[in-house]
């Protein structure tokens, strides 16, 4: 399916702290996304990116030392997740947007049995009266699940505890447990990085069918820009907080934006660079400590100038669905007439 | 600085592993007695060989027994049964002594950066330990200084402890620990694995230079399909303690003869695999190492299984050219084209 | 990341000590007492030997601030010379026990297979014990004085440094370090000093600051058993087992000797554990104090 022009979900200049030994950092100025019905995008960076703090942002599920400053996240174009209060994020959690973790493992709760555990998860969500009602019921549902998400015997699988199952066999159930409540959002947290590879082709492979059939919208954050080329419609780049590109799939990959996108692109091995000296990204990641005057990725980037370390660079859209953050793509005269800078 | 060991000894190879099996059981010699847990075979039969200056890359997921065997043929693990040798010398029958000097010429390099340096000694102090551990005299060391240029580190990192590094530098401190002693073999586990795409690749750079400069041979244990066909000349396959496959890399990739091959070769997630359907990849999950499938490992998940697979274990045979493969039918599957 | 150069370290880790109630009150009481130890006696007011048979049993007066004990001797001057002993019997003994304790563990823990077996036998028999009764043997034997009373309480407290600094050695062990010191061909003595010792010695030293109130304690029951210092040497112990006496009539040896038991031990206490959360935050579980 297409994906529709629907926006199931809009961060808006959305920024994140994070409060350590009397500092704060800020994690994410502010960053602004939309997810469409129906689309996968996958959400990738690296360490330090900011990709899984916006993650978790987005069901206000951060550290107790993290909070949201500013912006909005609206859900269905109406409900803003920022403003709810405890028991309506509750409410969301679960029915409107779920949410699947790398580590099965400690995802899942050990003494209880994972029939038990997903029968919990329906009945928490469903109206008081019907709860004691209706287990039966989501015991069948939740088995059927199983099936779906390709377990075999999933009536063995119900009765048994998740140390009994094999890694991926629980990130299967965690799947099923995420489906259960029909979400119309699902947020992968790096759901593949912990398993083997022949493994997560499964996985992915499921994740592609599942969204198929229910027009589910999929957020998938990851690392590995060879699994977002595999799965995803659209692809975010995040660097240091901020989005620095993002657009379809294809586009972005064959015709990166940013230099730092770009970079990235050549950085990975593959039997097609063999050889050669892989593109390498100098320096490290800038501390969030200081503010950062101007782009980001000045310091590591092969094309600064000066205009680059005193204002922060502009969103400009290119192609059809692209929007990249870069003095490069702008204006193209703007950019001729600055002098190069030196990198110090 | 002067080569302290001979090469040369069975066909000039570094390395030659025959017939590896490494058994690790539970209890001691009484519940082995009476238990009928054979423990579990890491290594089952393994036999492969390492040429000066050769990039030698084995693949393997969880529970293949690729670490394993990389700690095995440098004698750090207890070794079952069959023979590694180094230069021609049976290591697993040396002498603490003799091992000793083999240590000179064969290093390693560990997967988990941090946890592979000794947290209380100064990067200064790390790297000069070699030497001090081997006596090697003061004309033939090289300064902290040359050592950190040689990772392209800055030298200001010596005076630092390893809690200080971030994780790609304490990694290139490994590889500067290894290369300080000039040997001719290092056995690299995971080089890339847990670091970000950037720090990854200029791992592998330096990887690279480093055997352009110095000819050094590597044998690097991955999971990661990529970082292999990238680097190495030859690869071997492993599942469940035993090789699947091996031969020059680019053959591998080009035409796979091992359904597990194949099946690792089509779960790389890719652009160019996306729209089309692909080749059936291996279905289900590695199975327990404790409790491993009779006859050939891979049975339970080949989609080329039958009666032969499930009771015989398939040998290594030479199939083509130096690609040699341990599959019944081979030949069936090399004639299915993926679609 | 900038290199921290260890004065810088060392001023950062006292700062620390000092931050939390408990830290400063247990590092002043500590260093209190060494302080008395050493110049105590020469600022006491009388010497501790000084008998005065027309006082005997005075209570708190002007000239005598703590009272007197039963041959009229000044209790004040008696505990202040009191600390010198309990010191010189306390932190020697429990020295030698983490010295030889450390041995033994790194020796068991290391090397493992019959060296150990030797070493677990050796402090299993010792623990199995009690302490008191493995004390008054030793001491019946080797007859009370000064350096036997070390060697006693040493003997006694040495099987649990061993057994704690085995485990130690056997966690480090399973260090990835470790695996690559013995990869670049390293000695097995080698890699137990240089690469196992430093990882261990902090939860030990820790320990060793929190044992010495129970060696005080130790020594002070060995005396209160007529077994420690050999009078008219003024042992905590023995001043309460003079007091002891006399509790109904003048009670103020027993409660000022335990008193100063009481302080010594707070103090030591307090100092270890700020010393923990110093040194190693995450140590929380290992050095638990055993009563």
């Amino acid at each position: 399916m297409t994906p529709g022009d629907e926006v199931v979900l809009a961060l808006e200049n959305v920024g994140v702290e994070y409060e350590s030994r009397g500092t704060t950092m800020r994690v994410l100025p502010g960053v602004s996304l939309e997810l469409r019905r129906g689309e996968v995008v996958g959400l990738v960076g690296e360490s330090g990116s900011g990709k899984s703090t916006l993650a978790l942002a987005i069901l206000r599920l951060l550290p107790a030392n993290g909070r949201i400053v500013g912006g909005q996240i609206l859900l269905d174009g109406s409900i803003d997740l920022t403003g709810l209060g405890e028991e309506a994020l509750r409410e969301m959690r679960g029915p409107k947007i779920a949410m699947v973790f790398q580590d099965p493992l400690t995802s899942l709760n050990p003494t209880f049995k994972i029939g038990g555990q997903m029968v919990d998860v329906q009945a928490a969500h469903a109206p008081r009266r019907a709860r004691r009602v209706d287990r039966k019921a989501f015991l069948e549902k939740a088995v059927s699940l199983l099936g779906k998400v390709g377990l075999p015997d999933p009536d063995q699988i119900v009765r048994s505890y998740p140390h009994q199952l094999s890694g991926g066999m629980r990130q299967r159930v965690m799947i099923a447990m995420a489906l259960s409540l029909e979400p119309e959002l699902l947020i992968a947290d790096e759901p593949t990085s912990a398993l083997d590879v022949t493994l997560e082709a499964q996985i992915l492979a499921l994740l592609r069918s599942i969204q198929a059939s229910r027009n589910l919208t999929i957020l998938f954050v990851t690392h590995d820009l060879n699994v977002v080329a595999q799965i995803c419609d659209r692809v975010v780049v995040m660097y240091a907080g901020e989005i620095v590109e993002q657009g379809g799939v294809l586009d972005v990959f064959e015709h990166p934006q940013h230099p730092y996108s770009e970079a990235l692109l050549q950085a990975v091995p593959t039997r097609r660079n063999r050889g050669r000296t892989l593109a390498t990204i100098p320096g490290q990641v800038p501390s969030l400590l200081r503010e950062v005057r101007g782009c980001r990725f000045a310091d590591r980037c092969g094309y600064t100038k000066q205009c680059c370390r005193t204002e922060s660079p502009p969103v400009v859209a290119s192609g059809a669905s692209q929007a990249v953050r870069c003095h490069m793509r702008g204006p193209a005269t703007l950019w001729e007439s600055q002098e190069e800078k030196a990198q110090t | 600085m002067s080569a302290s060991i001979s090469t040369i000894g069975s066909g000039g190879s570094l390395l030659a592993v025959s017939d590896l099996r490494v058994v690790f059981s539970g209890g001691g010699p009484v519940s082995r007695l009476f238990s009928k847990d054979k423990g579990v075979r890491a290594v089952d039969g393994v036999s492969l060989e390492v040429a000066p200056s050769e990039i030698v890359g084995i693949v393997g997921e969880s529970g293949s027994g690729k670490t394993t065997l990389a700690l095995a043929a440098l004698g750090l693990t207890h070794v079952t049964g069959g023979h590694v040798l180094h230069g021609g010398e049976d290591i697993t029958r040396l002498g603490a002594a003799r091992i000793r000097r083999v240590r000179r010429n064969a290093v390693m390099i560990f997967q988990d950066p941090h946890s592979s340096l000794s947290p209380r000694m100064r990067v200064s102090s790390l790297l000069l330990e070699p030497y001090f551990i081997h006596k090697v005299p003061e004309s033939e060391r090289y300064g902290v200084a040359e050592l950190l240029e040689m990772v392209e580190l800055p030298s200001r990192l010596a005076g630092l402890y390893p809690h200080e590094l971030s994780g790609g530098q304490a990694r290139r401190v490994g590889i500067a620990r290894a290369l300080s002693l000039r040997p001719r073999l290092i056995v690299a586990d995971e080089p890339t694995t847990g670091l970000d795409v950037s720090a990854a690749s200029s791992i592998l750079n330096l990887l690279q230079s480093l055997r352009v400069s110095y000819g050094t041979a590597y044998l690097i244990i991955t999971h990661a399909l990529n970082v292999v066909g990238y680097l190495a000349d030859r690869i071997a396959v492993m599942y469940l303690g035993r090789i699947v496959e091996s031969g020059p890399a680019e053959q591998i990739y080009d035409a796979p003869l091992h359904p597990y091959t194949r099946a690792l070769i089509a779960a790389i997630p890719e652009m160019d695999s996306r729209s089309g359907k692909k080749e059936p990849f291996a279905s289900g999950e590695i199975p327990s190492p404790r409790d491993p499938p009779p006859g050939c490992h891979f049975h339970p998940r080949c989609p080329f299984a039958e009666q032969t697979c499930r009771s015989v274990a398939p040998l290594l045979e030479e199939a083509r050219p130096n690609q040699s493969v341990a599959c019944h039918r081979w030949q069936e599957v090399a004639s299915r084209e993926a679609p | 990341m900038a290199k921290t150069s260890r004065s810088t370290k060392a001023r950062n880790g006292v700062a620390l000590l000092l931050r939390t109630p408990g830290g400063l009150i247990g590092t002043v009481i500590v260093v209190g007492l060494i302080v008395l130890a050493i110049f105590g006696p020469e600022l006491a007011p009388y010497s501790f030997s000084q008998i005065d048979v027309n006082n005997p049993l005075q209570g708190p007066t002007l000239h005598h601030l703590l009272g007197t004990d039963q041959l009229g001797r000044d209790l004040l001057s008696r505990l202040i010379y009191g600390t010198r002993i309990e010191l010189e019997v306390a932190v020697p003994a429990v020295a030698t026990a983490l010295g030889v304790g450390l041995v033994l563990g790194l020796l068991g823990g290391y090397l493992g297979g019959l060296v150990d077996n030797v070493v677990v036998l050796f402090t299993d028999t010792c623990q199995s014990f009690p302490a008191i009764v493995l004390a008054l043997a030793l001491l019946t034997v080797l007859g009370p004085s000064l350096p036997n009373l070390i060697i006693v309480i040493a003997v006694t407290f040495s099987p649990n440094y061993a057994r704690t600094s085995r485990a130690l050695v056997l966690s480090v062990k399973q260090n990835q370090y470790i695996l690559a010191e013995r990869a670049l061909g390293a000695r097995r003595l080698r890699i137990m000093v240089r690469h196992v010792l430093p990882n261990i010695v902090a939860p030990l030293f820790i320990l060793l600051a929190m044992d010495i109130p129970s060696a005080i304690t130790a020594e002070a029951g060995l005396s209160f058993l007529g077994l420690g210092v050999p009078p008219p040497d003024p042992s905590w112990g023995s001043i309460l087992s003079d007091g002891f006496n006399s509790i109904f009539q003048a009670p103020w040896a027993v409660l000022f000797a335990s008193m100063a038991l009481g302080i010594a031990t707070i103090g030591f206490l307090l100092f270890g554990e700020a010393l923990r959360d110093v040194l190693d935050p995450r140590l929380r579980g290992v050095t638990g104090w055993r009563a």
